[in-house]
């Protein structure tokens, strides 16, 4: 190689090690101070309660938590989906306004439209909407008290957590592919069928759910599937059989809007994890699902003039 | 003769240095997981020596020997008995109601907290590494400032000035086997080096396994130098060269080394040695993420170790370490055949004992290849066990610094930049190659281990792009004031007897009892993708899912306290 060559060579490091140094200028500093925080905070409690707050950058969440108080309700950190919501308001870092975590969460549901975006500092909250939404008329999870629970060992006692023969029902907030999601987790003996009847369920335009597996570790130690099945004033109108290789699996069955007897039955296959010390020995693999009656397009309906 | 007794005293400084800095700031440097269990391990190594110095007979019945050693097992002792004689030394007492017996009431010169005297013999091997590379890179690069340029690349890394801190193995071990490969290189020429290479390389295994690689490594560069000598520039060669005393030394003196400074091998050798390869074979599985997915399983993306290097090394440093590697090799490749240049000379032999002949071509591009990219290309086998983080693949570095120095001087060499104008420039270069690095650990510090390069982004690049933000529980000596504000806090990934140190030490807010979640009035959590259920436990117990307070780098929460 020729000397002229060479310094080109030369040339070259110098000129990488120079934009280093520009990136690490970039890189090595607190961006978002505490007044940008404290503007956010003011932001997000100013706003309607039905219009969440959801995370671009996933590490800016607990953050924001801190900042606004609304954001740290559990309803509102772990949200099933993005189907209710005529607005959102995603949180991203310089200007980020989307993810393919959002993404998944709109599930079959269009994209929304982006509205506005507000900069706090280099915190970026881009406003999105959409011309019609799903307005819940009812939630498994939230409405537990109308719950009536029973399993293959008779009715399950409790009225917020329902101890059966077989283990219980709890609600809780488990991890499900990386993902805080509420649910009611089924934490019952091999093979048993637990029933979650709603009486009275409030009905709109479709039944929506998901069910899921939590923590990754008892998902790694089974795979163990269970059967669903969902029966409407006792005539089933949709069974399937899901796993934890589906993560948070949609469920869905359209329903004709008025009141009925809701009754969702689970049968996990197994129950217990793999371990060292063979099957059993170790954590749980609880199934978890969640349901909610839906009116869909009712917002929109609503808001059309 | 006076430009080697300078460039001796510059080592010698900059070794000084490093140690003084790792000694200094790592007292900010929270315990890490594995050096709860490694404290724990050097208390009871140190006590069974000072038993041995006491009453030999009894510290060698195998019953009490094992009682001792028997804690941390399946690493070698080597490191944990130093850290244990360092603490016998310099360590302060145990804070009040910690004693674990009648003789544990600190060091003789009690100067220093017990985990700082305890990571001090891995610091002053992070000294001797930085004080090896300028030698070693001012003898390959030309000059001084490649000598620089070489001790700079390694210990301004961000991960390796973390590990270097450490009560660990991973920077010792990459220091050892620079010290085996230098060694080699000398032992190529010189009866005594050829002796001590096998020691040397003993003590390197009793470091830690990595150095098991090593001699294959070295064996397999002797044949393709032999092979190149006979068959590519007709040199004569002889048997005896094929296995030369480095190589027998490696073979014998080696593992006999290892098993003299290593007296939990002492009985049961064989039972025990299958044991120590099991356990590593069969390593147990981490978690990783890597571009936003959990990974427990292998194999991993063969990208892994790659893409990881890239994203915490400044890519300037690894610019010039291919620069370095490719000179290298063409160098090799292209220096002429000693018929080219003349008649072969036939009575220059090699011999068993000096096996390498003078005028041979040392391959050196290519020891420093095997040696810089084996342990990138090992971890990216898909066979592999998931071991971990960088600090697994941090004994490639001083290859790849050294490789650095060797770009260094062939650019300066053949760049046509004149004397004078190099009187200034590389100083300013050699600043500028080193800054980002160097800015990186400044700034990182004392979260190196979740310190990433510039080009990445640092932390929030790393985090937006789905890179892990550690995984050793010790980012917590910032929440120390507001732990003491609650009774009982549930610890996650905080290990237990890391726990006990800063329980040991004072630092942990004697009022504050470690318990579990569901008994505990507040909890950490130290972020890792897979350990999500943990903080969805605190939300649920506190029903919020705000935290009290964060420890951040750069915007990025690494670790929690609800």
């Amino acid at each position: 190689m020729t000397s002229g060559r060479l310094r080109w060579v030369l040339v070259a490091v110098i000129a990488v090690a120079l934009v280093e140094w520009v990136a690490a200028a970039r890189a090595y500093t607190n961006s978002v101070g505490a007044d940008d925080w404290t503007a956010f905070g003011q932001r997000v409690d100013s706003l309607p309660p039905d219009e969440p707050v959801v995370f671009a950058d996933d590490w800016l969440a607990p953050r924001a938590r801190m900042a606004s108080s609304p954001l740290a309700r559990l309803e509102a950190a772990a949200l099933p989906d993005l189907r209710e919501p005529t607005r959102i308001h995603v949180l991203g870092w310089r200007g980020r306004a989307w993810s393919d975590a959002l993404q998944a969460d709109l599930e079959d549901r269009p994209a929304p439209h982006p509205e506005s975006t507000l900069e706090f500092g280099d915190l970026t909250l881009t406003t999105y909407a959409w011309p019609d939404a799903a307005v819940p008329t009812a939630s498994m999870v939230d409405d537990l008290m109308a719950l009536s629970v029973e399993s293959d060992g008779g009715r399950c006692r409790g009225k917020r957590t329902f101890k059966c023969a077989e283990g219980r029902v709890v609600p809780r907030v488990v991890e499900v592919d990386y993902r805080a999601r509420r649910c009611l987790e089924i934490d019952v003996s091999d093979g048993a069928t637990v029933r979650v009847l709603y009486r009275d369920m409030p009905l709109g335009t479709v039944l929506r759910g998901h069910v899921g597996w939590g923590d990754f570790n008892h998902r790694l130690r089974s795979d163990a599937p269970a059967n669903i099945e969902l029966s409407i004033d006792g005539h089933v109108h949709a069974r399937w059989l899901a796993s934890d290789t589906q993560g948070w699996r949609p469920l869905a069955v359209a329903t004709t809007p008025g009141t009925a007897n809701v009754e969702v039955a689970i049968t996990p296959a197994l129950q217990r994890t793999w371990s060292r010390d063979g099957y059993g020995a170790r954590a749980p693999h609880p199934v978890c699902f969640e349901l909610r009656a839906l009116q869909d397009g009712a917002r929109g309906e609503a808001q059309s003039p | 003769m006076i430009g080697r007794l300078r460039h001796l005293l510059i080592a010698v400084l900059l070794g000084a240095v490093t140690v003084a800095a790792l000694a200094s700031a790592h007292r900010q440097v929270g315990y890490a997981r594995d050096e709860g269990i490694y404290f724990e391990a050097s208390r009871r190594y140190a006590a069974w020596l000072v038993l041995l110095r006491d009453d030999s007979g009894k510290a060698n019945k195998q019953k009490v020997r094992d009682r001792y050693l028997s804690v941390n097992h399946e690493h070698p002792a080597l490191m944990k008995m130093l850290a244990g004689v360092s603490a016998r030394t310099l360590a302060q007492p145990p804070a009040t109601g910690t004693r674990t017996g009648k003789d544990d009431t600190g060091g003789t010169f009690p100067t220093m907290p017990e985990g700082a005297a305890m990571r001090l013999p891995a610091q002053l091997l992070a000294g001797l590494g930085v004080a090896l590379l300028y030698m070693a890179g001012v003898a390959m690069g030309g000059s001084a400032w490649a000598g620089l340029l070489a001790a700079g690349w390694f210990i301004l890394t961000p991960r390796v000035f973390f590990h270097a801190g450490l009560h660990a193995f991973d920077v010792p071990v990459a220091v050892a086997m620079l010290w085996v490969v230098l060694a080699y290189r000398r032992a190529q020429t010189s009866v005594w080096w050829g002796v001590a290479l096998g020691p040397l390389l003993g003590i390197a295994i009793a470091v830690k396994h990595n150095a098991l690689f090593v001699p294959i490594l070295l064996a397999a560069h002797w044949v393709c130098t032999l092979a190149w000598a006979r068959w590519r520039d007709r040199r004569p060669t002889t048997w005896r060269q094929l296995i030369p005393l480095p190589m027998v030394s490696m073979a014998t003196l080696g593992p006999l080394t290892a098993f003299a400074v290593w007296p939990w091998l002492w009985s049961d050798p064989v039972d025990r040695l299958r044991e120590y390869f099991d356990f590593h074979r069969q390593h147990n599985w981490y978690n990783m993420e890597f571009l936003g997915h959990n990974y427990n399983q292998p194999p991993m993306p063969m990208s892994y170790s790659a893409v990881l290097t890239w994203a915490t090394v400044p890519t300037v440093l690894l610019l010039l370490a291919t620069l370095g590697l490719v000179v290298m090799v063409v160098r090799d490749l292209r220096r002429p055949p000693p018929s080219a240049t003349g008649p072969v000379p036939q009575n220059v032999e090699g011999s068993w004992s000096r096996p390498m002949a003078p005028g041979w071509a040392r391959l050196d591009g290519l020891l420093l290849l095997m040696l810089g990219l084996f342990p990138l290309v090992l971890i990216a086998l898909p066979t592999t066990p998931i071991f971990g983080g960088t600090k697994h693949w941090l004994t490639a570095y001083p290859f790849l610094a050294l490789a650095s120095a060797v770009a260094w001087g062939w650019m300066w060499k053949h760049s046509g930049v004149g004397r004078l104008r190099q009187r200034w420039l590389m100083p300013v270069t050699l600043a500028l190659v080193l800054g980002p690095g160097a800015l990186s650990t400044v700034r990182g510090h004392p979260y190196g281990l979740s310190q990433y390069a510039p080009l990445v982004g640092g932390p929030r690049g790393a985090a937006r792009l789905g890179l892990g933000r550690g995984f050793w529980g010790h980012a917590v000596l910032g929440l120390m004031p507001s732990l003491a504000e609650h009774k009982r806090v549930s610890l996650h990934d905080l290990h237990t007897l890391a726990h006990k140190q800063y329980m040991r030490e004072g630092t942990w807010p004697a009022q504050t009892e470690a318990a579990g979640v569901a008994r505990s009035d507040a909890g950490l959590l130290f972020y890792e993708k897979h350990m999500a259920t943990n903080e969805y436990e605190l939300w649920e117990r506190q029903r919020a899912a705000s935290p009290e307070e964060l420890v951040t780098l750069h915007d990025v929460p690494l670790t929690a306290l609800y």
